[in-house]
């Protein structure tokens, strides 16, 4: 750990630490082939902070947001969350801690029940029943901008957008002190894809959540996280202030992935266009 | 290289898209032209239902069920792409219009060779005798940068990574040796790296053989790289259309500008950043 990643983290609200994950598949009937889909991996999330993790494809960056919520289980390493071995919470606890966000906000929802039971399922598992139920759900309706009207529709009349705004607000429904996006603009159209990430960005901010942003958009990451984790093949390339990293890489691979993003030119502002309208007649 | 002066190679004027009851129709692409001249790379640019791809696939007959062409016509080699009979079409496609699409696995036969695959066409058009095709696959093969062509023609499509596979969908779609190539989101599921070495590679192609390419994307960053002129899409209709340059610098229209501005953008050191 740097002096400067001392300096950020205090305290941790999730680290994972030496992480490893094998899938063995089947070559033949005997014979099995393992694939090592994430070697060693090792970061931390500061409560409030937000800690991007890129890669291509097959890099692993999923893999890692999957164990992070239980949802896969390591071959070996820890995930620890406010200090404490995320193997001794109980699925309550843990749905209480963190929460998830996917990338397909068509998949993600169950459209046999409404956009209402939808956000309430967290709460329901924790057994937040009645009133309380109604109340938190007008709640974090709100925070995520889910108008009141669509509660009682189904998933089925929403657009995409509206869609992971009903996940987001789903998964801020256990007040969680750590959000997981998986790629979740990915999948949108791009004034979509703008809306979605100030709506994060905000609610980070305003809820003081940790958040783990997995994504393979750079552009997307520069202006959401504060410190970066560069994945490929399974292993951590480079980590630090997103800032830093993305303005000079350490290491070839990140400049590899910095240029290859295709350049779009700046737009002329409004003011200077007026200005050399002028000009032109 | 465009010749600015050439006549269009293709020439759409007044295309209507429509789907729904024929009595209560809804109308998905409202009176589109579209010309493309020869050695032109034209991009069509629109978020998802802006009508981008039903205007391009209703080049090649390829609209989905439901969906009707009720007017317009499209010039193309001196016919009217949209008045072929399926056999003339059939012959048009693969032949004269090159076709590549966003999902390579699904475009390729999972269960032929990738020799099969390449040199059917050419065959079945009588450009040749398999032997001729063999080596004008393993040209191609070799001119879209893939190691060992001779050895990949006799792997399945599984066999290759999804980078490979778009190459060989491009090497596929010039066999003909087409004038036109339709890119329908063609860089789209591919990993940024290797989104660069596509875009690099067909704009090499098109360089060399100043070839036509209409290219379908939301992708503004990769229509920038390779696009001539761009064409914005917006529920059906045309936004505006100019040089690529001048559109997505110093857009004319409000829809426009605000689809550029929401596009998030990479500062990096070797860009200049207009802080607030």
């Amino acid at each position: 750990m740097t002096e400067r990643d001392k300096h950020t983290a205090p305290r941790h609200a999730l680290a994972v630490t030496n992480l490893r994950k094998v899938f063995e598949r089947p070559v033949s009937l005997f014979r099995r082939e393992a694939l090592v889909a994430v070697d060693d991996v090792t970061f931390t999330v500061a409560p409030a902070e937000t800690l991007a993790v890129v890669g291509e494809s097959g890099s692993g960056k999923s893999t890692v947001a999957k164990m992070a919520i239980g949802l896969s289980t390591p071959s070996s390493g820890t995930i620890s969350i406010e200090g404490r071995d995320s193997r001794e919470f109980s699925r309550r606890e843990l749905s209480r801690a963190m929460q998830m966000i996917f990338q397909d906000p068509y998949s993600s929802l169950n459209e046999r029940r409404t956009v209402g039971d939808n956000i309430a399922m967290p709460l329901d598992a924790q057994g937040v029943a009645g009133s309380a139920r109604r109340r938190r759900v007008a709640e974090v309706a709100e925070l995520a901008r889910v108008p009141s009207i669509a509660l009682t529709r189904s998933p089925r009349d929403l657009s995409g957008g509206q869609r992971q705004r009903v996940a987001i607000a789903r998964a801020l429904a256990t007040q969680p002190r750590i959000l997981i996006c998986d790629e979740p603009t990915s999948a949108l159209d791009v004034s979509i894809q703008a809306e979605i990430l100030e709506l994060l960005r905000n609610l980070q901010a305003e809820l003081s959540m940790a958040m783990l942003f997995i994504s393979h958009d750079l552009a997307v990451v520069q202006d959401i996280s504060s410190r970066i984790v560069v994945m490929r093949h399974g292993r951590v390339v480079e980590t630090g202030a997103t800032d830093e990293v993305l303005r000079s890489p350490s290491e070839d691979y990140t400049r590899k992935l910095l240029d290859s993003v295709p350049h779009l030119p700046a737009l002329q502002d409004l003011a200077a266009k007026h200005g050399s309208a002028d000009q032109e007649v | 290289m465009i010749t600015s002066d050439a006549s269009p190679l293709l020439d759409v004027r007044g295309l209507v898209i429509e789907t729904g009851p024929v009595a209560r129709p809804t109308r998905l692409v409202h009176d589109i032209d579209l010309t493309v001249r020869p050695g032109e790379v034209l991009a069509i640019v629109g978020e998802s239902g802006s009508g981008k791809t039903l205007t391009t696939m209703s080049l090649i007959d390829l609209l989905p069920s439901g969906v009707r062409r009720i007017a317009g016509s499209a010039g193309f080699e001196g016919q009217d792409l949209y008045a072929l009979k399926r056999v003339a079409m059939d012959r048009v496609r693969s032949d004269r219009i090159g076709i590549i699409f966003q999902d390579p696995m699904s475009s390729l036969n999972p269960s032929l060779r990738i020799e099969t695959q390449l040199t059917e066409a050419f065959i079945a058009h009588g450009k040749g005798g398999r032997r001729q095709a063999l080596d004008r696959a393993t040209h191609l093969l070799n001119e879209v940068a893939i190691p060992n062509p001779k050895a990949r023609l006799s792997q399945y499509p599984h066999e290759l990574s999804g980078g490979m596979r778009q190459r060989v969908m491009i090497a596929m779609a010039l066999m003909c040796e087409p004038s036109l190539l339709i890119a329908d989101e063609a860089t789209t599921a591919l990993d940024v790296t290797v989104q660069k070495q596509v875009l690099d590679l067909l704009k090499e192609i098109q360089s060399k053989r100043s070839l036509s390419i209409v290219f379908v994307s939301h992708n503004l960053g990769a229509v920038a790289e390779i696009a001539d002129t761009v064409m914005v899409m917006h529920r059906g209709a045309l936004v505006e259309r100019g040089p690529t340059l001048e559109v997505l610098t110093n857009p004319r229209e409000a829809y426009t500008r605000r689809l550029v501005e929401a596009v998030p953008r990479l500062r990096t050191a070797g860009q200049a950043r207009s802080q607030p």
